[in-house]
């Protein structure tokens, strides 16, 4: 057989846990080949396998019919497989040139021939349609742009395997057709590409097969002309009905009291330009817009975390001036950030640990911090939102993208809030996980609470939103109505058509 | 244009403030005490400079791998008491002095494999390894200095070549001989790459650990060199040689514009950082200023360079 990558009865376990159970993976020469499944199943261990990362339990992995047992990621590179990691794997504080010869530097002797990588580095941009200054330091670039380079660096590896996890949750649209056009050409040059992406959408364009797992086993594999969204999703999830909502469908909005918030001509800088709307009582306003269009900075403004440059905010009709998270969390307000990795979770932490760290106060024994009581918030929050978990003392870091999410909804459950925000909640999590966090969202506006919904998935927005607000470079572009409007709609107002 | 050109300014600024800060300085001094200027200061400040100068070579490489090393101190008072001690009983001199650096880079190999693969940060491992040392070095020398008049060491401590101290010819061969690893070869950018980013650069297939230890030995060994120098200056190995030596290195490590944080930095800003706490010692002897306060300005002046460089990082990231 031409297969050039063949994995025959993986099993994976870490301790009692079996992450793996007997899967059959392989991949022929010049496929790109999409591998799908919720959160937590076990698609990451598998790519890790395949990267050297991690060995498998039990299970052979043969590559171009040899057998082979990756001692580290470097041995698995130097077998011809380079893997474009969600977590970059770029060093900040080195040139983007620099990053992209990292591990495979041209040399002479000990000593670096810098001139040849240069000229291999404008051959690469040629060659790929690349354009970024190979001198600039990479901490200093946007994420989309890192991520670009993580994917430059991939390609020109000259790998036989690009495994591409998640590539393109934080480009912008130009730069996913540059990516999808790098794809056309791996494969035409005869390379495999392995895809991971939770947007469907994408692996109608660029997948020839599809493998879909489902808690540690394979359920099948696929080509992608006989798939439909739907029934990837059914495959996914083993529901015959996704359960997915495709529209909002009731509103708790209350129109008739003082808005809980209203921005008048906001600005920072020339970051964020002169913002103004309103959310009212158990209201959700959706901010859609495409990835760098300055919602999060919005968001970060109402917030306290940067500093106004202009404008005023009234809360229930009165001018507040909140000048740091913690004031703005006196002032009844919530926040779930973007990147749950860094900002809303500590991963070494114990779960009950996180989701008691804004309301610490209220977990007190004499004045002491009592865990039982910690605990019992966190079964709570465990119970309210479905989070699978095994105790709340473990660690954070155990748990899948769309659990750790949960959790950090969880923390906001019974603050007396008037109003959350939410930001690309559902970022890289899966679709009965969304399913949750919407839930939650419809949760907190039954009590009231007005709910900011950042998303860069317009379906989402449309899912949950009463109001939809379309932000494009730090302004508001329009407002919308959540009737009778589709995703086109809100499309065309982003792209100004 | 008019953005490019504002560009290259701030970079400019931020690249060669120190330098500009220094120059200030040496104007400023030059006018304040003119015998700073005078050829035989400058020769004296820049032969004070070596043996720091030569530690904090070594310190580059360990601070760019994302690490300190706090036992440079003891390393070095090692080096010269293992020097005197195999020297005076009959040894040839030569070969004392390559006993002396090889049990410097088994130090430095204990620290690096410690912070390697044991994982306990680089500041614990060489606060406790200065424990270790000190005590070997008592034991090896009862706590009495070695005093012993050899004409090779003399000449290293106080030898001259075409007019030039030959510590100072030492320290700036040193300093070449750094620049050129950092700089041009794949060793060099790999010290780069493991303090930019431990996990990232193992994915990079970046043997991450052995390029810790080796950055460990280096230190240590230059640590031994500056150590041997010393001896050669005074005429004396003494157990308390090397004290407040690992301070200072670190110093003008920072002081010189490498990121505690580690993954950026250049030896030649090291050579800076080391001329500039000469210049600030040297100037406070002629101004006659206390002894005491200088020790409370070098500490006021590690808390700016390291506040500027993570101040400007919050500043960045919160950008």
């Amino acid at each position: 057989m031409d297969y050039v990558l063949e994995m025959k009865n993986i099993f994976k376990s870490f301790g009692p846990v079996h992450v793996l159970e007997g899967i059959d993976f392989s991949l022929k020469k010049g496929e790109v080949r999409a591998l799908l499944g919720a959160n937590g199943a076990g698609k990451s261990t598998l790519i890790k396998i395949v990267g050297g990362v991690h060995s498998q339990t039990s299970g052979e992995v043969f590559l171009k019919g040899e057998k082979v047992n990756f001692k580290d990621e470097y041995d698995s590179k130097m077998k011809g497989i380079s893997i474009i990691y969600q977590e970059l794997s770029l060093i900040p504080t080195l040139t983007v040139i620099e990053n992209i010869f990292l591990g495979r530097e041209s040399v002479r002797g000990a000593f670096l021939k810098k001139e040849d990588m240069r000229k291999e580095y404008e051959q690469i941009c040629k060659d790929f349609d690349f354009n970024i200054n190979p001198d600039v330091i990479t901490s200093r670039l946007s994420i989309a742009n890192q991520q670009m380079v993580e994917i430059m660096k991939a390609v020109s590896w000259n790998a036989d395997i690009i495994i591409m996890d998640e590539p393109t949750t934080s480009l912008t649209n130009n730069e996913k057709e540059g990516l999808f056009k790098i794809i056309k050409r791996l494969k035409k040059s005869g390379k495999s590409v392995i895809y991971i992406s939770h947007i469907l959408d994408e692996i109608f364009l660029n997948c020839d097969s599809a493998s879909i797992m489902r808690n540690g086993k394979l359920v099948g594999n696929y080509d992608v002309k006989d798939l439909t969204k739907g029934k990837i999703t059914e495959l996914m999830t083993g529901n015959t009905n996704s359960g997915i909502k495709e529209k909002k469908d009731q509103t708790f909005a209350d129109y008739k009291s003082e808005p809980v918030l209203e921005l008048q001509n906001i600005s920072r800088n020339n970051v964020v330009k002169n913002v103004s709307f309103k959310v009212h009582k158990g209201e959700v306003v959706g901010l859609a817009g495409l990835v760098g269009s300055k919602r999060t900075e919005i968001a970060n403004l109402i917030y306290g975390v940067d500093k106004r440059t202009g404008g005023t905010i009234l809360m229930n009709g009165k001018e507040v001036n909140i000048k740091s998270p913690t004031e703005a969390i006196a002032n009844k307000i919530g926040y779930i950030p973007e990147d749950r990795k860094n900002l809303g979770l500590i991963l070494d932490w114990e779960i009950y640990k996180n989701a008691t760290a804004i309301q610490i106060d209220k977990f007190k024994t004499r004045g002491f911090l009592d865990p039982k009581k910690e605990k019992e918030f966190t079964g709570y929050g465990v119970k309210k939102l479905g989070i699978k978990i095994n105790n709340a003392a473990q660690k954070m870091k155990e748990l899948s993208g769309g659990n750790q999410q949960k959790v950090v909804v969880s923390k906001w459950l019974g603050q007396d809030m008037d109003l959350i925000i939410y930001d690309e909640p559902t970022k890289g999590i899966d679709i009965a996980a969304k399913e949750d966090i919407f839930h939650t969202v419809e949760e907190f506006s039954k009590q009231g609470i007005g709910v900011i919904f950042i998303s860069s998935d317009l379906d989402e927005v449309l899912r949950v939103s009463d109001k939809i607000i379309v932000i494009r470079d730090g302004s508001v572009v329009c407002e919308m109505d959540n009737k009778g409007i589709s995703v086109q709609d809100i499309m065309n107002k982003i792209f100004d058509v | 244009m008019k953005n490019s050109m504002k560009k290259l300014q701030q970079i400019n600024f931020r690249e060669y403030g120190v330098v500009i800060g220094f120059i200030i300085l040496c104007l400023v001094i030059t006018i304040a005490t003119p015998n700073f200027a005078s050829y035989k200061n400058i020769l004296n400040l820049l032969r004070q400079s070596s043996i720091i100068g030569i530690i904090s070579a070594g310190m580059t490489f360990v601070i760019i791998s994302g690490n300190f090393d706090i036992s440079v101190g003891v390393v070095a008072a090692l080096s010269g008491a293992i020097t005197m001690k195999f020297a005076t009983s009959g040894v040839n001199i030569i070969i004392s002095m390559v006993i002396a650096l090889l049990v410097c880079a088994v130090v430095g190999f204990a620290n690096g494999f410690i912070v390697a693969k044991i994982n306990i940060p680089s500041l614990i491992t060489t606060m406790a390894m200065v424990s270790i040392v000190k005590g070997s070095m008592l034991m090896l020398t009862g706590g009495y200095p070695i005093t012993e008049n050899i004409k090779l060491l003399d000449y290293i401590g106080n030898g001259y070549i075409l007019g030039i101290p030959f510590p100072v010819i030492l320290f700036a061969v040193m300093v070449i001989i750094a620049y050129i690893v950092l700089t041009k070869t794949r060793f060099g950018r790999y010290v780069y790459s493991v303090g930019g980013n431990r996990e990232a650069s193992k994915l990079n297939g970046i043997h991450v650990d052995s390029y810790i230890i080796k950055v460990f030995i280096i230190n240590a060994v230059l640590a031994g060199v500056a150590g041997i120098v010393l001896i050669g200056r005074m005429g004396t190995a003494s157990p308390v040689a090397g004290d407040g030596y690992d301070m200072d290195a670190i110093a003008s490590v920072v002081i010189g514009g490498t990121s505690v944080a580690g993954g950026s930095g250049s030896v030649l800003k090291t050579v800076i950082g080391v001329l500039m706490m000469s210049v600030i010692n040297n100037s406070f002897n002629l101004l006659g200023v206390d002894m005491y306060f200088q020790y409370i300005f070098k500490g006021l002046i590690i808390l700016v360079a390291v506040g500027i460089d993570s101040y400007s990082k919050k500043k960045l990231a919160s950008r």
